[in-house]
């Protein structure tokens, strides 16, 4: 419906050698200096995602869930190993051409939601589609609207983000995520602050996405959502222990 | 959805709300800037306008660049004074000095200049009715300066009385009022100036004759040096027909005679403008970073969505190019008009014309360029900083300082002070806890204090200069007779008036100082007061003053040096009086602040009578009173003018301590007006800047303040916590204010000298400073912190806590 200006792009990531994973981690190691002396993260994790999986992290608080999916957005640095998502090593690259990467490649969400809270919805939804330049200017709010309306609060595209609820909050915060329609989408407690109706509302959007062909990679500390991943993987002291 | 928001990008869209949304901060920020950007638009405005019009105006009336004042010649003497190499015209004029009963009891002296026909006036040319140049005058009609109706309101078909120097009187029909840039103002001279034809002249006891030669110079006319000696041919010429050259007046050739003040004041007041403009750049920079700490978490959203840190320093450098288009939409219209006004009463009061209003658009961009870019540079380091954040810490919310917070030396200096009360120490530790933004506000307050401190000081000084100036004319009134008589004749009538304590007799005579060259020499002008005068005061900076046993002793001052800075204590000077050459030491150099027409020197009066061989006779006469106040000065001179009257003796000018000051009081109050202007919008920077840091410090603490409610802090104890802090910092910024102000205070002191009253001045302090910005800044620091405080207060402990 919406061309994308980075289609050719976003193809060769998803077609990228079949015969390699869409995410491969090979001893992804973090490590944290701090004045109480060296914590490890992060020991020597490697994995292989394919694309179209929709990946449950399990583990309980401070197991190292947040860590492993600020490695793969490389919003944090590794310590060791390398992380590689289609053919990007992604510490590799400088944080500028990595900040426009990660714009047109994931999206990420977040369990406290935040949204700008001086833009309306529409403007939080069009905001990273203005930064990654994925569409032209004039397209925007169509492709915000339409999202909007996936995620069903078209209605409320004029409110602040004070205005609505926790759970229409989470599903703008979707919504701004898939805005520059990225092939991946890492989740980290997204239903964290939710009741359990709204959490199993988002739980059903993400995996209509996963169907429509997103590759999903979702950390939580709620082991009752098993159900709705392809796989899980289970953190504890910063290793994978399933 | 077809709304304005599709064209407009969210980013800008981001931009507008941080606008709106925080209304005050906006307003803040764009009032601080507006500021610092009215200052230096009002100032440029104001002096571009004056420059340039003063200049237009003076030159297109031919100014002289001297005038050369010797015994009577004809109007065929002219050609060949013309024909002198460099010389560019000359003409002739004739003038006899007459006096006006101005007001019951008040006469004031007006020099008449004959003038041969208007239409064909090459130099000095008048003008009336904007510009145009006035008709023929009928015999025994005269036109009035306009700077005279200071002097008496008068109009065109007035009929003027003017007592003549024998004593007859003759009445003149005022014909029209007409304007001469170049003649002195009343205002500081005290001498209304008027115009007449030669019939006229002849009538009223002049000559047809010319007595003076204006004459303008073909090139480098701004060339003091070349104009002398360009002059000094055409005295010699005016020598060898055998007449005889009273003196070459020189004064600032090619310029307007105010034209150095009015640069010197321009400069002075931009460079406080410019100081304004810094100090809004320090609130700027210290909003700017409050609201990037405030702004962390969105920075740490833009950048997971993709955000580059150019993306995100371009929202901010454009949100504060916003603040500064905003200050220089308010700044600008304000300023325009404000700075057209002050610069006509500014040439209202030096009587020269400025143009109708215009916008000078090297203000204009001046303005523009400050509000922008001013901003922006300074801002630029925090903006960088502040967006290189990373994700993990923005979104963590751990700010700038990675939340480690360390024991400093102040802690542990507040740890070991023992008496104060828990509370109270929490508000001395919160002063000093953002050490940065402290520095910041620190830096700003402290400059304001320090400067509005020093303006004030700087009035100090203008006020010791003033009376070191009332140094050199002590006597209440000074009566100049139109010839000179023996002291002993004239005193016992002075001394019959009532409460005339003192009479001096003090002599004065145009000269030339000769150069090495023996061929060029320095106009300058004689004064003599009697040995061991009580009547003057003078400010010796070397060597010493005359005393009664002195003979061929000089002393010299800072205007001769300024000319001649060679000259020295001890040194010969051959002085050319009444073409005769003398021999001259110098004992003493003096200093006096203003402007001189020529440098004064100072001698013994019996030894310059001597050489005058008019030993014990003077025309002038300086009197001392029992009451120095202006009903005792008036009555006084009421009753020498009439007696003088009464006895035949004509007099040239009468006037009083406060008439004579009156012109240079009147510029000083000008100039301490715009200074203090400059004082109280440095004050209002720096109280914005107080006031929106206090604010920030305590809506950044909201949630504090939640917590320490809900322990059980009164409002009153949570107040009082806010309210020391403010006055902490309040102080700490005054006390480095009062410390920065000595080294302003000297310097400007010494600038204000030098560019304006030729001397430099020793610097001088005043206790109204210090005390107005000591009270400001505790009011100021008390309402910054007490209002957001009480705000805060009136929220319930819950909305506190969940304040973001």
């Amino acid at each position: 419906m919406f061309e994308n200006k980075k289609n050719v792009a976003v193809t060769e990531l998803h077609e990228n050698k079949q015969s390699e994973a869409f995410i491969r981690l090979r001893n992804v190691g973090k490590t944290y200096t701090s004045g109480a002396g060296d914590f490890t993260a992060l020991k020597g994790i490697s994995l292989d995602i394919n694309s179209g999986e929709f990946i449950g992290i399990l583990g309980k608080s401070g197991a190292g869930k947040t860590t492993f999916l600020n490695m793969l957005s490389g919003v944090d640095h590794i310590t060791s190993g390398e992380v590689w998502i289609g053919d990007k090593c992604i510490h590799r690259m400088s944080e500028t051409r990595r900040a426009k990467w990660r714009g047109q490649n994931l999206g990420i969400i977040i369990q406290s939601f935040q949204l700008l809270p001086s833009l309306s919805l529409l403007n939080n939804i069009m905001l990273p589609i203005d930064l990654g330049g994925m569409y032209h200017a004039r397209k925007s709010p169509e492709r915000a609207i339409d999202l909007l309306c996936q995620m069903d609060i078209e209605a409320h595209a004029d409110k602040l983000s004070s205005q609505i609820s926790g759970g229409q909050q989470q599903r703008v915060a979707i919504a701004r995520a898939l805005a520059n329609d990225p092939p991946l989408i890492l989740a980290d407690e997204p239903t964290g602050s939710l009741d359990s109706a709204t959490a199993e509302t988002i739980m059903r959007v993400f995996d209509a996405l996963v169907k429509r062909g997103k590759t999903i990679i979702m950390a939580t500390h709620d082991f009752s959502l098993a159900r709705y991943f392809t796989r899980t993987i289970e953190i504890a002291d910063g290793e994978i222990v399933n | 959805m077809k709304t304005r928001k599709q064209w407009i990008k969210p980013r800008w869209q981001k931009v507008l709300s941080d606008l709106w949304g925080n209304k005050v901060r906006t307003l803040l920020v764009v009032i601080s800037i507006a500021v610092g950007v009215f200052a230096v638009g009002f100032v440029s405005v104001t002096f571009i306008i004056l420059l340039t019009d003063m200049d237009a105006d003076y030159q297109s009336v031919n100014p002289h660049e001297a005038i050369i004042t010797s015994q009577t010649f004809s109007e065929e003497f002219l050609p060949s004074m013309e024909k002198v190499d460099g010389v560019g015209q000359v003409e002739g004029r004739s003038s006899v000095n007459v006096r006006v009963k101005v007001a019951p009891g008040k006469k004031v002296t007006m020099g008449i200049v004959a003038i041969q026909k208007i239409s064909e006036m090459k130099i000095d040319r008048l003008r009336f009715n904007d510009g145009e140049t006035p008709p023929e005058l009928s015999d025994h009609e005269v036109y009035i300066e306009r700077s005279a109706l200071r002097a008496m309101p008068l109009k065109s078909g007035d009929i003027l009385s003017v007592e003549l120097a024998d004593g007859r009187l003759r009445d003149l029909k005022v014909a029209e009022i007409v304007h001469d840039i170049t003649a002195a103002p009343y205002m500081f001279t005290n001498r209304m100036s008027a115009y007449v034809n030669l019939n006229t002249m002849e009538w009223l006891g002049g000559s047809r004759d010319f007595n003076q030669v204006y004459l303008t110079v073909s090139k480098n006319k701004t060339d003091k040096s070349h104009v002398e000696a360009v002059s000094h041919q055409v005295a010699e010429k005016i020598k060898k027909s055998g007449r005889e050259v009273f003196g070459t007046y020189v004064f600032q050739p090619g310029r307007h005679y105010a034209s150095d003040f009015i640069t010197a004041l321009g400069m002075m007041l931009s460079f406080l403008g410019g100081l304004a403009v810094l100090l809004s750049a320090f609130l700027v920079v210290n909003t700017i970073i409050a609201l990037l700490g405030q702004h962390i978490p969105q920075i740490g959203i833009m950048k997971l969505v993709g955000g580059s840190t150019s993306q995100i320093v371009e929202v901010y450098v454009v949100l504060i190019l916003c603040f500064g288009f905003l200050a220089f939409l308010i700044a600008a219209p304000v300023s325009l008009p404000l700075g057209y006004s002050a610069a006509k009463v500014i040439s209202g009061f030096f009587n020269f014309n400025v143009g109708p209003f215009r916008i000078p658009l090297t203000a204009v961009l001046l303005q523009l360029g400050i509000a922008l870019f001013i901003p922006v540079l300074t801002s630029f380091y925090p903006v960088l900083n502040g967006t290189r954040i990373t994700i993990t810490e923005a979104i963590s919310n751990l700010g700038i300082s990675k939340g480690i917070v360390k024991r400093g030396l102040v802690d542990i200096i507040l740890e070991n002070i023992r008496g104060i009360s828990r509370p109270m120490l929490v508000s001395l530790r919160n002063a000093f806890r953002r050490k940065g933004r402290l520095v910041l506000t620190l830096s700003t307050l402290t400059l304001a204090c320090g400067i509005f401190i020093a303006v004030f000081n700087l009035w100090s000084v203008i006020n010791l200069m003033m009376q070191r100036t009332y140094g050199y004319n002590i006597a209440d009134v000074t009566v100049t007779l139109n010839h000179a008589y023996r002291i002993e004749q004239i005193n016992p009538l002075f001394k019959s008036i009532p409460h005339v304590v003192g009479v001096e007799g003090w002599g004065s005579v145009p000269a030339q100082l000769l150069k090495a060259d023996r061929q060029t020499a320095t106009e300058i002008l004689i004064v003599s007061p009697p040995a061991a005068s009580k009547l003057i005061k003078p400010v010796i900076t070397a060597g010493r003053w005359l005393e009664p046993g002195d003979e061929n002793a000089i002393v010299i001052g800072n205007h001769l040096l300024k000319e001649r800075p060679e000259l020295n204590i001890g040194d010969i000077l051959e002085i050319d009086i009444n073409n005769n050459d003398n021999y001259w030491k110098v004992v003493g150099i003096y200093e006096i602040a203003g402007m001189m027409a020529a440098p004064v020197v100072y001698v013994n009066n019996n030894y310059l009578g001597s050489v005058l061989n008019e030993t014990d006779r003077v025309a002038t006469y300086r009197v001392a009173l029992d009451i120095h106040d202006g009903a005792t000065e008036k009555m006084a001179v009421d009753t020498l003018d009439r007696r003088l009257d009464q006895m035949g003796i004509p007099v040239n000018q009468i006037i009083s301590r406060s008439q004579f000051f009156g012109g240079m009081i009147a510029s000083m109050d000008a100039i301490v007006y715009a200074l203090l202007l400059m004082a109280m919008l440095i004050a209002m920077v720096g109280g914005l800047g107080l006031m929106g840091m206090m604010s920030m410090n305590v809506m950044e603490r909201t949630r504090e303040i939640g917590v320490l409610r809900s322990i059980g802090a009164s409002d009153g104890a949570v107040l009082q916590l806010v309210i020391v802090e403010g006055l902490v910092i309040g102080l700490l910024a005054w006390l480095l204010g009062v410390i920065l102000a000595f080294p302003f205070t000297i310097l400007l002191a010494y600038v204000f000298g030098v560019a304006m009253v030729n001397s430099p001045l020793a610097p001088a302090f005043s206790a109204n400073g210090y005390f107005i910005s000591l009270a400001g800044i505790l009011i100021i620091a008390i309402l910054a912190s007490a209002l957001p405080a009480k705000n805060a207060s009136r929220l319930t402990i819950r909305e506190i806590l969940a304040y973001e």
